[in-house]
C-alpha cells in the first residue's frame, strides 16, 4: 500500500480508535490499577493496599456469599434456559409446518420478555409475586396450595430470581436455536429417514443435535455471560436481600462502588468478574469449538 | 448412444414399480399418472429437464413423499404406505447428505446400526455391557469394511466428510447406500457435483457397481449424456409425464414425440413446420412436421435444402453451423471439423438421408412412421 493510502486509512480509523482507547481501554486499565488501592470516590488521596481487596472478596463471609449466590444462579439459569430454549424452538419449528400462524404468534410471545425492558418487567413480577395481593399467591391459595413469600423468604428468593432469569432468556435462546434449525439441510433428514432413523429421538441424535453444535456453543456463551451479569432483577426486586440471601457479584459491585463509594474494592470485584468471564468464554470456545465444527 | 446393454429378460415381478402415480402440491400437479416398472438387475434412467417432476417421482419411489393417488409396488407388494427404511430402498442424494459429525466408517455404518441395534444399544459404551451388542457391532464393522473396500475407501475410514474431496464424498454416499444390500438403488443426480474428468470415470464406476451388485438401479438426471451412457432404458419425463420409455438407441433414433426429439441429442433437432421446405425433404412434409438431427444434415451442392451460413463454431472434432433457411427458419448442422467452409453469409445446400428423417403430427406432436 502506498504511504498516502495508509495515511487515509489511519485518518479514517482514528476517531473510532481514539474513542475506544479513551472510553474502554483506559478505564479498564484504571480499574485494574484501582483494584490494588483503597481509593474511595471523592477522597483526596489513595494508598496502595496490594491484594487486600481480593482477600476481602474471597475471604469475607459477605464476599463469598455473593460469589456463591451468583454461581448458584448461573448453575440454574444456564442449563434451564438453554434446555427450554431448545425445547421451545424444536416445538415451534415443528409446529410451523402444520400451523404457521400459531407458531409465529407463539414465537412473538416467547420473544417478548427479551424485547421488553427488564426493569419494567420487574415491576410486573413484583405485583405478580406480592405475598398477599399477587396473582400467583391468590391463585395458589384458591387452589389450596401454600402461598410462599417469593421474594422475602431467604431460602426461596434466589430460586425466584432464577426463574425470572430463565423466563427472560428463553426467548432469546429460542430465536438462536430456530435460526440454527432453519440452517440444517433438509437432505440430511431425508438421509436419516432412508437410513432408518425414523423416530423423533433417533432423528434428533443423528441429525438435529450434532448440526446444532455451533448454535449451542454460541447460546451457551451468551447465556453464561448474561447470567453472570444478573443485576436488574436483584436491584429492583430484592436489593440483594433479605439478609444478603440474593446478593450477587454484580449487585455487590454496584453497592460497594456506587452506594458506599469504595472504588478500590468495587474495582477488585470488577477485575475478578472480568477475568472469570474471559476464562469461561475462552474455555467454552477452545474446548467446544473443536468439537462442533467437525473439521 | 453406443454400448447399449439389452434389458435382461423379465421373468419375475418388477423389483419396483409405480402404477398411475400422481402428486399434487396444492393446485399444481407435479407428476401425472406416472407408471414405470423397474426389474431386478436393470438400470433405468429418469431423464428430464429441471421442474419436470423427476425428483418428486424419485422421492415417491423412496418413500420420502406420499403420492396423491396411485400405487408404489415392490415385488408385487403394495408399499405405498411404508416408510423408506421399511422399503429397503437405497437412495444416493445429489448433495450426498453425509453426516458431517461422523467419520466415514460411522457414516457408512449408520443404516446398519439403525436397523440392527436398538436405541439403547446405539449408545456409546453399550457394547461393553452386552455380548450380543458386541457381536452385532462386529458384524456391522466387517460389512462396513467390505463395502468400503469395494469403493476404495479403506484408507479414509477415520476421516470426517469435510476432509474428503468431492469424488471421495460421492463414494462414501454410494457406500452408505449399498451397505444394507438394498432391493433397489436410486441415484439422484449423482454426477452433477463432479468435474468433467471425474464424471467419466464415475460413470464407469457406477455401471461397474451395477453389474457387480445386480441391484435394480434408477438414475435421475437432467443430463442426457449420463442417461444415454449408463442406462439400459431411459424414461424421458416431460411436464410430469413419461413421454417415452425405451432403450437409449430407440429414444435417440425413434423419438416418440416432437418434445422428446427436441430434448434428446447433444444438439437440438431441426424441426420444419409443414410447408414447401418440409415437403422438399419428404412428401409427408406437406401436412406434417419433419425433423432432422443436425448431425444427419450434410453439405451437398445438389441437396434439396438451401440455407445461408450465419456463423460457424469450431469445436475441434466437429464444426457447428448456424444457418437460416430460405423460409427464415433457424437451422443447425454439424460437419466434420476439418471440412472447408465458405465465408459467412454465403448460400449452402444440404441433404439428409431419408432414413434419418423424423415425421411428427403437426397438431399432436406424435411420431408418424415414414417409409425410408
Amino acid at each position: 500500500m502506498r504511504p498516502r493510502e495508509s495515511l487515509t486509512s489511519l485518518v479514517l480509523t482514528a476517531p473510532a480508535t481514539l474513542a475506544l482507547v479513551i472510553f474502554v481501554f483506559l478505564p479498564v486499565a484504571v480499574v485494574f490499577l484501582l483494584a490494588f488501592t483503597n481509593y474511595q470516590i471523592g477522597a483526596p488521596g489513595l494508598g496502595w493496599v496490594g491484594l487486600d481487596n481480593f482477600e476481602q472478596l474471597f475471604g469475607s463471609r459477605l464476599g463469598r456469599n455473593a460469589l456463591l449466590n451468583t454461581l448458584t444462579y448461573v448453575a440454574i439459569v444456564i442449563p434451564a434456559s438453554v434446555g427450554l430454549g431448545l425445547l421451545v424452538a424444536l416445538g415451534l419449528h415443528a409446529l410451523a409446518r402444520s400451523m404457521p400462524r400459531l407458531s409465529d404468534v407463539l414465537k412473538a410471545v416467547y420473544f417478548l420478555p427479551v424485547a421488553a425492558t427488564l426493569v419494567a418487567m420487574a415491576v410486573s413480577w413484583q405485583m405478580l409475586l406480592h405475598p398477599s395481593l399477587g396473582l400467583i399467591n391468590t391463585w395458589s391459595s384458591a387452589l389450596g396450595l401454600p402461598a410462599p413469600l417469593w421474594l422475602s423468604d431467604r431460602g426461596l428468593v434466589l430460586y425466584t430470581l432464577s426463574a425470572i432469569g430463565i423466563w427472560q432468556s428463553v426467548g432469546y435462546n429460542m430465536v438462536l436455536f430456530l435460526a440454527g434449525l432453519a440452517a440444517i439441510p433438509p437432505a440430511l433428514y431425508d438421509a436419516a429417514e432412508v437410513d432408518g432413523a425414523t423416530g423423533g429421538w433417533s432423528r434428533f441424535w443423528l441429525v438435529t443435535w450434532p448440526m446444532l453444535g455451533p448454535t449451542t456453543l454460541f447460546v451457551l456463551v451468551v447465556t453464561a455471560a448474561s447470567a453472570f451479569r444478573v443485576f436488574e432483577t436483584v436491584a429492583t426486586l430484592t436489593k440483594g436481600g433479605p439478609a444478603f440471601a440474593s446478593d450477587t457479584i454484580v449487585y455487590a459491585l454496584y453497592r460497594e462502588g456506587f452506594v458506599y463509594f469504595k472504588a478500590g474494592y468495587a474495582s477488585a470485584i470488577t477485575v475478578v468478574f472480568f477475568l472469570a468471564l474471559l476464562l469461561l468464554t475462552a474455555l467454552q470456545v477452545w474446548v467446544i469449538e473443536r468439537k462442533v465444527h467437525y473439521r | 448412444m453406443n454400448d447399449i446393454l439389452q434389458s435382461a429378460p423379465h421373468t419375475d415381478l418388477p423389483a419396483l414399480s409405480l402404477r398411475g402415480v400422481s402428486k399434487r402440491f396444492g393446485e399444481a400437479e407435479v407428476v401425472s399418472d406416472f407408471s414405470l416398472d423397474l426389474y431386478a438387475g436393470e438400470f433405468v434412467a429418469l431423464l428430464g429437464a429441471s421442474g419436470s417432476g423427476k425428483s418428486t417421482t424419485l422421492r415417491m419411489l423412496a418413500g420420502l413423499e406420499r403420492p396423491s393417488s396411485g400405487q408404489v409396488l415392490m415385488g408385487g407388494v403394495d408399499v405405498t404406505d411404508l416408510r423408506p427404511a421399511a422399503r429397503n430402498i437405497a437412495l444416493m442424494f445429489q448433495s450426498y447428505a453425509l453426516y458431517p459429525h461422523l467419520t466415514v466408517r460411522q457414516n457408512i455404518a449408520t443404516p446398519l446400526r439403525q436397523a440392527l441395534l436398538s436405541a439403547a444399544a446405539r449408545l456409546p459404551g453399550a457394547a461393553l455391557l452386552s455380548a450380543k451388542t458386541r457381536e452385532t457391532e462386529a458384524a456391522i464393522n466387517s460389512r462396513t469394511q467390505s463395502v468400503a473396500q469395494m469403493l476404495r475407501l479403506d484408507g479414509l475410514l477415520d476421516r470426517k466428510p469435510g476432509q474428503l474431496s468431492g469424488g471421495q464424498q460421492q463414494r462414501v454416499a454410494l457406500a452408505r447406500a449399498l451397505v444394507r444390500d438394498p432391493s433397489a438403488f436410486l441415484l439422484d443426480e449423482p454426477l452433477s457435483n463432479l468435474d468433467t474428468a471425474l464424471r467419466h470415470t464415475t460413470r464407469e464406476e457406477i455401471r461397474d457397481l451395477h453389474r457387480r451388485t445386480g441391484h435394480a438401479f434408477l438414475l435421475v438426471t437432467h443430463d442426457q449424456a449420463d442417461a444415454l451412457s449408463m442406462a439400459d432404458r431411459i424414461a424421458v419425463m416431460i411436464a410430469g409425464r413419461v413421454a417415452q420409455c425405451a432403450p437409449a438407441a430407440d429414444i435417440y433414433h425413434r423419438p416418440a414425440t416432437r418434445e422428446v426429439a427436441r430434448f434428446i441429442g447433444a444438439h437440438r433437432m431441426n424441426i420444419f413446420s409443414p410447408g414447401p421446405e418440409a415437403a422438399s425433404l419428404h412428401p409427408r412434409g406437406a401436412q406434417d412436421d419433419i425433423g432432422i438431427r443436425p448431425e444427419a444434415l450434410h453439405i451437398d451442392p445438389k441437396g434439396p435444402l438451401s440455407a445461408t451460413l450465419q456463423c460457424a463454431a469450431f469445436h475441434g472434432e466437429e464444426t457447428l453451423l448456424h444457418l437460416r433457411s430460405d423460409s427464415g427458419a433457424e437451422l443447425l448442422a454439424v460437419t466434420d471439423g476439418s471440412a472447408p467452409l465458405p465465408p459467412q453469409g454465403s448460400k449452402m445446400r444440404f441433404a439428409a438421408p431419408a432414413a434419418r428423417l423424423h415425421c411428427f403430427d403437426a397438431a399432436t406432436g406424435i411420431r408418424k412412421e415414414i417409409a425410408a
